[in-house]
């Protein structure tokens, strides 16, 4: 299967690389009220569960909101308090009369006994699942007798050390995850098990092969691989399937039983598809939790009979699966929220031509010494982008220096890149004044020692990053620069000191006190 | 070499400014000061918020414009001064002939001079020198750092070849003629009608030891000078300049002076030029003080700043007279804060406490504490961002240990771990690898339970760290906020940088000396010597 990234929204195709995880989700988030011109601000916060840049704030002037990933502050404490905890979760949902499924939840104090007593009551297959666990940490599905239950209890108590639990009945379905901000849904992603199509040529190990790459280039799946091991030869047995089987061309083949090994699993869109009915369970499942006013509903539907039931609310979920699927449509959930916080800017129009870059945040916030940052406002005027290619003599010359001088002045965005075939890639954005002035500084003025010999102009189409760079020209690892860097400075001081060296002795020569006597005859000519 | 005998702050130690270099410094110490107070510091780009309208130049790299805040107000600052400055005060300040003319109208005793501009002729200027009587001063209006200014013209024949120096050479177009007063030359710094410290400057100069050529004792100096902060990027240049002026006084740089014999390498006492700052403060006048309160009064919004006054002692009746040469109101600060002689006196307190009375005296562990510039700035290096708030500086008795880590301890993972730890436990300091294969870590905090209580996180680690043992001392030096994992690619990338920066300026260097070289080999002297090293080697040889 080829992943066609034209499902993706295309305002999101340039990103700077690096961004996973939860920073692609409060990157999203503060990237598109930046882009509507809010004023963006990152503020450390120093806690262990979230990078320290997870926080930020936007603001039109008169108000500002402050997001800790994809959370905002229309969500009350109180509904994040009920949301982290899932016995209270579930109190509130079926008091509404949300579909839930049955179980009960056991604090610390109550002996295994007890809970097994229970399990057998309301009968197999169960899930067995820490009370206060997020991302599936401790979550054992598909329990199918008395002997496996017993093991996972004391998996989850003993080995992973989770004090009270939730039993409750394994519902065999379909694992989705709905966005619901306000009171609709937005966005609902289906997380199948991993699978491979085949193309009646190649083998399934293959086929994994190519996913994975396509899986690499993933912002929200690229660190999650489909890994081959025993479990997966196994399963694949039972259908008569080794690794090196060619599934015919078209035939899906899923490489892992459902509800197991879920960190594979693939996203699929599927907020068209979704049923009213089960949109109307998520909208009702949020409303049910005071203060809760957007947020990620985790469904189990049986797609067969179209019943569903909410297993989980997440307030501070991570929203890239609906951004980047890897079946269906993108959901451009980013927006959603932003017309949620700032509806007056719903027709703001989104400056597209633009993104900031978010390492430096993360970068200043690592050691904890900066404790806010402001990035730039978003540029207001027109502008327009060029890309200017240099011949000619411009390394070593402090031409980067003076380049800099020039942009800071005309207020321009862009890079410098010295590429590896000797010319040099300068890319720059501003008003079309300033664009004109900055042409005619570099073809007209440079520095003394550099030389340009010619100019190649095009225009230039592709997003701006804010700021100004001076790109690397070779993407070396930093450990062979530093090396290198070492070695270069040895070079130089030794050559300046032989410099130095002859320079002194000539000083102390007999014969130059010789000269200076002459140099005086001839009236101190050329003494320096 | 002179005796040492100075007293620095010891809450501006050089380890802490050491990032600071040149103008940064004075940014940094007024930064520095206002944010160990507990004002929100705040580092900004050119042009960001207040920044637009204040009077500001040679701010395309960060470091020099900064804000603090406390919960009612916020002042902006550049280099060291402050928006109660106004920039009609700064403009004026910066024209000499402006100056002198307030200087004239408030009855503030100032050399008698006059101003030239653009307009009159060199032989105008020439007659005006005759008029007034030599020795006289000749200094471009709007000059700084003591580029073009001549002292000391004593003769018709000087006069006019200072003239050509300065207007067509440097081309500095507009200038002034002024009486020459010989005399101490003083720095004064005022804040609100008061003076905070005081300097005077001693133009270049060696002392002999009987042993050291010039040359050797300038070599000397130099290496000290490199200890200040304030003198580092101020060395003495032997160049051109100061050969003649050596030359004129019968001097070479070959020549070995006396024990104790003090010879003077430049007439002008400028710091950048090679002067050294002594503290003067204790045993200045008041008179002298009042004249430099007054001539700062003299400009309106000039509410602080700094005061050149030429101090003339008359020999017979021990009669002192001061004379006001110019105004600063972008003064630098390094030379109060680190003479070669003397005390050093706080201004930038001075300055935070006329900004934020209300923070007067809450002087905190401020010899413990400091913030990474490097790392607070580099957002702003690239404009990525625009403004970039530091760590507030924690309120209160610092407690800190440096714990040694012993066995096998330097995976990054576990350093990094550390790193959460000290952050859980509100706890700043760093993690260094040492040669052995053991780790020091620093940490220091406001509560020392929290301190005591980082040895039990040495051993959480199991999986990437196996340790034997650890040993605790007290620590005392500097701290910074925030904890630095030393071994990281990101510290590595600095060096890289720091490196590149030094690659760029040893090229320069290189460069330099290769040119003296050539030029040595081209000057015509050296090659009509030829024949004389032709038989000097053949003599050798034999």
């Amino acid at each position: 299967m080829k992943i066609d990234p034209n499902n993706w929204l295309s305002h999101l195709k340039h990103l700077p690389e690096d961004i996973s995880n939860y920073k692609t989700c409060t990157y999203l988030i503060a990237l598109e009220g930046w882009r509507r011109g809010l004023k963006l601000k990152f503020h450390m916060k120093p806690s262990t569960a979230i990078g320290p840049s997870a926080r930020f704030s936007l603001s039109d002037g008169k108000k500002q909101h402050f997001f800790t990933v994809s959370r905002g502050d229309k969500v009350t404490n109180e509904a994040i308090r009920i949301c982290s905890n899932k016995p209270l979760t579930y109190k509130y949902l079926s008091k509404n009369n949300v579909p839930i499924p049955e179980g009960k939840s056991f604090d610390a104090k109550t002996s295994n006994e007890e809970i097994i007593s229970y399990a057998e009551q309301i009968g197999f297959p169960l899930v067995l699942k820490p009370s206060d666990g997020s991302s599936g940490r401790g979550v054992i599905t598909n329990i199918k007798n008395i002997e496996q239950f017993k093991e996972a209890l004391a998996e989850v108590k003993e080995n992973q050390g989770f004090k009270s639990v939730i039993v409750e009945r394994f519902i065999v379905g379909e694992d989705y995850r709905v966005y619901v901000v306000g009171d609709r849904v937005v966005a609902a992603t289906r997380r199948t098990a991993a699978n491979v199509i085949g193309d009646g040529k190649r083998t399934i190990e293959e086929l994994i092969e190519i996913k994975n790459k396509e899986r690499r280039k993933n912002p929200f799946i690229k660190n999650r691989s489909i890994k081959i091991n025993r479990d997966m030869i196994d399963w694949l047995k039972k259908s008569n399937k080794t690794l090196s089987t060619v599934p015919e061309k078209g035939e899906r083949v899923f490489l892992r039983r459902q509800g197991a090994y879920l960190k594979e699993r693939d996203p699929v869109d599927i907020t068209d598809e979704m049923s009213d009915h089960l949109k109307a369970i998520a909208v009702k499942a949020m409303k049910s939790i005071p203060g809760l006013t957007h947020c990620d509903v985790d469904m189990l539907v049986n797609e067969k009979t179209g019943e569903g039931y909410v297993n989980e609310i997440n307030s501070r979920p991570q929203i890239s699966n609906h951004l980047f699927p890897l079946e269906g449509l993108a959901r451009d959930v980013p927006k959603e929220i932003i017309d949620f916080y700032f509806p007056e800017t719903k027709k703001t129009p989104r400056n597209d031509f633009f993104y900031f870059d978010f390492n430096p945040v993360y970068d200043a916030f690592r050691n904890r010494n900066v404790k806010e940052l402001t990035i730039p406002d978003i540029p207001t005027e027109p502008q327009i982008a060029r890309r200017f290619r240099l011949s000619g003599n411009l390394r070593g010359v402090n031409y980067e220096r003076w380049i800099r001088r020039h942009v800071i002045r005309l207020q321009l965005n862009g890079y410098l890149k010295h590429l590896k075939n000797g010319k040099t890639s300068i890319v720059v954005s501003g008003t079309p004044e300033n664009i004109d002035s900055f042409r005619n500084i570099i073809t007209n003025q440079a520095p003394k020692k550099a030389k340009v010999t010619r100019i190649i102009e095009k225009s230039w189409d592709k997003p701006i990053k804010i700021g100004f760079e001076f790109k690397k020209t070779h993407p070396d690892s930093d450990f062979k620069q530093l090396e290198a860097a070492k070695n270069e400075i040895k070079k130089l001081k030794k050559e300046k000191q032989t410099y130095e060296n002859e320079l002194k002795n000539i000083m102390n020569s007999k014969t130059w006190k010789w000269a200076k006597r002459i140099q005086k005859i001839s009236g101190g000519e050329n003494s320096y | 070499m002179e005796d040492v005998n100075r007293e620095w702050l010891p809450h501006l130690h050089d380890e802490f400014v050491s990032e600071a270099n040149g103008t940064l410094l004075d940014a940094y110490v007024v930064a520095l000061e206002g944010w160990r107070r507990g004002l929100t510091l705040r580092w900004h780009v050119k042009d960001s918020e207040k920044f637009k309208d204040m009077k500001t130049w040679f701010v395309d790299n960060p470091g020099l414009l900064f804000s603090l805040s406390s919960d009612e107000k916020t002042h902006y600052f550049f280099r060291s001064r402050g928006d109660l400055v106004t920039n009609e005060a700064v403009e004026i300040g910066s024209d000499k002939a402006k100056t002198k003319q307030i200087f004239r109208d408030k009855g503030i005793p100032t050399p008698e001079g006059k101003f030239f501009s653009e307009a009159e002729t060199d032989e105008q200027i020439l007659a005006y020198a005759q008029q007034l009587g030599y020795p006289v001063v000749l200094k471009p209006t709007d000059g700084s750092f003591g580029k073009g200014v001549v002292a000391n013209i004593t003769s018709d024949g000087e006069m006019t070849y200072s003239i050509d120096y300065v207007r067509h050479e440097l081309g500095y177009k507009d200038v002034i003629v002024e009486k020459y007063i010989p005399g101490e030359d003083l720095r004064l710094y005022v804040v609100n009608n008061e003076v905070v410290g005081a300097i005077k400057r001693i133009p270049p100069h060696v002392i002999g030891d009987g042993i050291n050529s010039i040359e050797a004792l300038i070599e000397l100096k130099n290496e000290e000078r490199r200890l200040s902060p304030r003198l580092s990027s101020c060395l003495i240049e032997t160049n051109k300049e100061l050969i003649d002026y050596v030359g004129r006084h019968g001097y070479t740089l070959n020549t070995v002076p006396e024990k104790g014999e003090c010879v003077f390498l430049s007439e002008r006492a400028n710091i950048s030029l090679g002067g050294d700052p002594v503290d003067v403060f204790d045993e200045l006048s008041n008179k002298i003080k009042e004249i430099a309160v007054k001539a700062l009064k003299a400009v309106p919004g000039l509410v602080h700043g700094a005061v050149d006054i030429l101090l003339y002692k008359d020999e017979e009746t021990n009669e002192e007279r001061g004379y006001v040469i110019e105004l600063n109101p972008t003064s630098q600060l390094g030379g109060i804060l680190y003479p070669v002689k003397g005390k050093a006196r706080d201004v930038p307190a001075a300055i935070i406490d006329y900004y934020f009375p209300e923070t007067k005296g809450r002087r905190l562990d401020n010899e413990k504490i400091y913030f990474d510039l490097f790392d607070v700035l580099e957002p702003l290096q690239s404009r990525q961002a625009h403004v970039s708030t530091v760590t507030p500086s924690p309120q209160g008795k610092i407690h800190a240990k440096k714990y040694t880590v012993i066995g096998d301890v330097q995976d990054l993972g576990y350093h990094r771990g550390l790193r959460k730890q000290a952050f859980e436990r509100y706890l700043h300091g760093f993690v260094v690898n040492k040669e052995n294969g053991d780790i020091d870590v620093i940490v220091g905090g406001l509560d020392p339970e929290m301190v005591d209580d980082f040895k039990n996180a040495f051993w959480e680690d199991e999986e990437r760290a196996t340790v034997l043992a650890v040993e605790e001392e007290p620590y005392h030096e500097p701290l910074k906020v925030g904890f630095e994992v030393k071994a990281d690619i990101k510290t590595l990338k600095e060096e890289l940088e720091a490196l590149n920066r030094e690659i760029e300026q040893t090229t320069l260097e290189m460069k330099r000396a290769e040119v003296k070289r050539r030029k040595l080999y081209d000057s015509l002297s050296w090659k009509s010597t030829k024949p004389i090293r032709v038989l000097g080697a053949i003599f050798k040889n034999k």
